[in-house]
Formats: C-alpha cells, structure tokens, sequence
C-alpha cells in the first residue's frame, strides 16, 4: 500500500510538471514568438534608420532574461543559449543602425524561436 | 561548476537510491528480464545528467520516475495476470529430467553442453548422473533436484528427532539495543543485563552483537573478545 502511494506521488508529480510545462514554458514561448513576429516587419519596413527599434528588442531581452529560470528547468543550456546571443546580437545591431545584420539576425532569431517551440511540442516527430 | 558536480551527482545519486529501495531487494540480487532492463536503463540515465551540465536535471529524473512507474505498473499486472507473466518473464525450462539432458530445451535457451556443465558444477553438482532433475529459471539461475539417494541427509530421512528450528533475531548490535525486536521478544534491557551480568556483562553498550532465539539460546560477542554461546532462561513466541 506504502509503494502504491508512492507511485501515485511520483505519477502525480509527472503528471504537474507536463502540466506546469504546457501551461508556464508554453506561454513564454509564445509570448516570446509573438513578439518577434511582430517586431520583425518592422526590419523590412525601416531600412534607413532601425535604431528606435532598439527599446522593443530590449523589452524581448528582458522578458526572455527574466523567465529562464523556469525555461532551464527543461531546455538545454545550449538551447537556451542559442536564444540569449540571438536577442543580445540583435540588440546591438540594432542600436548601431547596421541593418543588414540585424535582418540577418532577426530572422535567425524568428527560426530558433519556431524551433524552440517545435521542441516543446507533444507529437510523433518529438517522440521519435 | 565543481559544486554544480557534486549537487548534482548527489542528487541523482540520492534518487537512484531511492528508486532502487521502492523497485524492491530482487533489483540487487536475482531479476526477471524486464526487471534486469530497467536497471541497466537506470544506471545509464542517472549518469548523463550527472555530468554534463548543460542538461538540465529534469532531463534524468523524469525518464528515471517515469520507469519506476512503469515498472510498479508492471509488476503490478504480472501479480495478476499469468498471461503477462509469461510474456514478460518466460517459463521455467527443464534441461534434464529422468530420461537424461533435454537437448531440444538446451538448444531453446542457446545453451551448449559447456554452459549446463558450468551451471551444474556452480549448483555444487559434478555428476550428470545425480541429477533427476535441472531446471533453467526464469531469472537465468539453474535449479537442480537431485535424486533421492544423493540428496543430502536430513534428519527426518534416518529417523531421529532433533530440536524445533527457531529465529535468532539480534537483539544487541554495536552496543545499541534493537528495540523493534526486544518488543517482539517481549523482552527489556533489564531483562537482559539481569541474564548475562554472570558473564561480564554491566552494559549494553559493552556488547558488539547479541542474537537470541525463541528457545532462550543466545549468541553473545564483547567488543574485543571471543563469541560465546549461552543458554537463558527464556521461551518466545515467534
């Protein structure tokens, strides 16, 4: 009896984190991706002068910054890294006006973004 | 990153452990197959995130609780369903029986004539011709009923009488009274002291092991002295 109540505690703990994944990461993914997603026309739009898209691209950083404590819970450092030099580089390109690394980078960061969400993903592909 | 190392090695470490005591004592000794796969799967999981860093430690301990769940989960089915139990375990296979050494059995178990021998000579027998039967068993160990003339004697087969078995159970170990098991004695520290203060004995603490049975024999070994066998005047029930 002592064991099936321990398995049911493990169970249910399994279970809470799947859940606590789904819920929390899931949504800082999303926010994060719905972010860049909007930020990014404005690289195709502002070709002459992307500096004042520098607070945005800080406002993306801080959010990340702030929420990888729950983030390293479940994804690589490396990933997470990945992401981090992404929106640093970013930041910078952005700030010094040198648009066509900022394009670059901004649509790097829009791939790793999608690919950090694929991975959270429950499907057949993640499974295998 | 060195203390990183340690926290998480004593983690993982600490949850194997842990594991390991609610998967039950057959995980260290003898194991069905399914039972012998997942020990093999946990030891590898514990160690990858143990040392690579970049792996957060959910990465090994939800694989880890995940397997001792199904593992609970199939244990649990097994204990029901024979079907299952066949299927996951197998069946006993009798390699020789009266007839001699079943060589269509031997074959299913891919075994060959050197293997039996060893198994044989491991089970302590050297002679085919004493054996009526061996039997391979579901966790790999080889079971041997010997026939009747070379099986060892017991008391019963010549006929004499001897004292009822019993249980000693330690009562004493390094100087600490085991109190569980005074309890089931339905003995105290007085009582004992009160027994053996005739050979030395002021302290509990002076003992380093102490076993008693239900027939009031009592096993008794001092720090830095010899064992010494004692009779007491006591009868248990257990």
């Amino acid at each position: 009896m002592k064991k099936a109540i321990i398995i049911l505690v493990i169970a249910i703990f399994l279970l809470s984190l799947g859940i606590f994944e789904v819920i929390s990461v899931g949504n800082i993914l999303d926010t994060i991706k719905i972010s860049v997603d909007e930020i990014a026309p404005k690289y195709e739009d502002s070709k002459d002068d992307i500096t004042y898209l520098a607070d945005d691209v800080k406002k993306i950083g801080d959010y990340w910054k702030s929420n990888e404590y729950a983030l390293c819970l479940i994804f690589n450092n490396k990933d997470l890294s990945l992401t981090t030099d992404s929106i640093n580089r970013l930041f910078a390109f952005t700030k010094n006006n040198d648009y066509n690394n900022a394009y670059a980078e901004i649509q790097q960061l829009k791939s790793i973004v999608d690919k950090n969400s694929d991975i959270m993903g429950f499907n057949f592909q993640n499974v295998m | 990153m060195t203390f990183t190392l340690i926290a998480r090695s004593i983690i993982i470490y600490c949850i194997v452990l842990f594991l390991l005591r609610i998967m039950g004592k057959r995980q260290i000794g003898e194991m069905q197959p399914y039972e012998f796969v997942i020990t093999l799967i946990i030891a590898d999981l514990a160690t990858v995130p143990m040392s690579d860093t970049a792996l957060p430690l959910m990465h090994g301990i939800i694989p880890l609780l995940t397997l001792v769940c199904v593992h609970y989960v199939f244990t649990f089915i097994e204990r029901k369903s024979v079907a299952l139990r066949k299927i996951l375990n197998g069946k006993p296979i009798i390699l020789i029986d009266p007839a001699g050494v079943n060589y269509n059995n031997l074959k299913l178990c891919n075994m060959n004539f050197n293997d039996l021998q060893e198994s044989l000579r491991t089970a302590g027998y050297f002679n085919l011709d004493e054996i009526l039967y061996a039997i391979i068993q579901t966790n790999g160990t080889l079971t041997v009923l010997p026939k009747a003339e070379f099986a060892p004697l017991t008391a019963s087969s010549i006929g004499k009488s001897i004292e009822p078995s019993s249980l000693p159970i330690i009562m004493v170990a390094e100087g600490k009274l085991m109190e569980e098991n005074t309890k089931l004695a339905q003995i105290d520290e007085k009582f004992l002291l009160n027994n053996l203060k005739d050979y030395g004995v002021k302290k509990i603490k002076d003992i380093l092991l102490l076993t008693l049975n239900s027939e009031g024999k009592v096993y008794m070994q001092k720090y830095n002295s010899k064992a010494v066998i004692l009779d007491i005047n006591y009868h248990g029930e257990w």
